[in-house]
C-alpha cells in the first residue's frame, strides 16, 4: 500500500517537472518562432493589388476609364485582413504610356509593416511589385 | 503553470511588438506621402491625397508637403510628418516633424 503511494507520488513529481520543463522551453521558443514566421501582409496586398489590375483592365474593357489620370477603385475590393488597396489606379509614364501604378498599406499594428505598389501594363501581362519597408527610425505614433 | 507560461509568452509577444519601429499611422503617412509624391509627378499633385487617418497638404512652392491627421481623436492642424519633392523629378525626402529625415526617393518623371 505504502509502495503504491510512493510509486504516485513519484509519478506526480516527474509530471510537475515535465510541466515545468515544457513550459520553459515554450517561453524561449515560442518567441523565436514569431520572430522567424514571415509578416502576413505583403502576399495579402500584392492578392489586393492583383483585384485592382484587374478592376482597371475591366474599367478598360467596358470603355468607363481611357487609362489617362486617375481611377477611384471601387471600395468593396479595398479591405484585406492584414492590408488595404489605397483607392486609386494612377496612370504613370506619360501620355503615351499604358502603365499604371496601385498601392496597398499595410495595417499591422507594428511589427514588419510597410506598404507596396505595382506597376503594370494596360495591354501586355507586364507587371512588378515594389516593397517599401519605411526605415527602422521611422518612429510610432 | 501552462496559464503563467502563456501568461509570460504573450507578455513577451508584447515587448517585442512594442519595441519594433513603425505602427499602422506612420506607415499610412509615408505611403501618402508616397502616393502624392507620384501624384505630382503624373501632373495631379493639386488633387487631395485623403487617407484614413492623414491627408496631405502642400505649400505654394509645390516643394514642401505635409501629412495632417484628419478627423477622429487626435485631429490635428500640426503637421506630424514632412516631405520635400524636387517636382520636376520626383527625388526628395521625407521625415517625421522634429525628427530627422527618415526616407530618401530617388527622381524619375513620370510625365503626363
Amino acid at each position: 500500500m505504502a509502495g503504491r503511494g510512493q510509486a504516485r507520488s513519484i509519478a506526480g513529481r516527474v509530471t510537475s517537472w515535465l510541466v515545468l520543463v515544457v513550459g520553459l522551453a515554450a517561453i524561449l521558443l515560442l518567441p523565436l518562432v514569431t520572430v522567424m514566421e514571415s509578416p502576413a501582409w505583403p502576399r495579402e496586398a500584392e492578392q489586393l493589388c492583383g483585384l485592382a489590375r484587374e478592376q482597371a483592365r475591366a474599367a478598360i474593357a467596358n470603355g468607363s476609364w481611357d487609362g489617362r489620370g486617375m481611377l477611384n477603385l471601387a471600395p468593396e475590393e479595398l479591405e484585406g485582413h492584414h492590408s488595404y488597396l489605397y483607392p486609386l489606379a494612377l496612370a504613370i509614364g506619360g501620355a503615351d504610356s499604358t502603365r499604371v501604378r496601385v498601392y496597398a498599406v499595410s495595417k499591422a499594428d507594428g511589427g514588419d509593416a510597410g506598404f507596396l505598389y505595382m506597376d503594370f501594363d494596360l495591354q501586355s501581362k507586364d507587371s512588378s511589385i515594389e516593397r517599401v519597408w519605411p526605415d527602422p527610425k521611422l518612429p510610432r505614433d | 503553470m501552462l496559464a503563467a507560461n502563456a501568461a509570460m509568452y504573450l507578455q513577451l509577444k508584447g515587448v517585442e511588438r512594442n519595441g519594433l519601429p513603425g505602427s499602422a499611422h506612420a506607415i499610412e503617412a509615408h505611403a501618402l506621402l508616397h502616393v502624392h509624391r507620384d501624384k505630382v509627378l503624373a501632373g495631379f499633385g493639386d488633387s487631395p491625397t485623403l487617407g484614413r487617418k492623414y491627408r496631405v497638404v502642400g505649400d505654394d512652392s509645390g516643394r514642401l508637403y505635409h501629412a495632417l491627421p484628419i478627423s477622429g481623436e487626435g485631429a490635428s492642424a500640426l503637421p506630424v510628418f514632412w516631405m520635400e519633392l524636387d517636382p520636376a523629378t520626383g527625388a526628395g525626402t521625407l521625415g517625421r516633424v522634429g525628427s530627422e529625415v527618415v526616407a530618401t526617393m530617388e527622381g524619375g518623371s513620370h510625365g503626363r
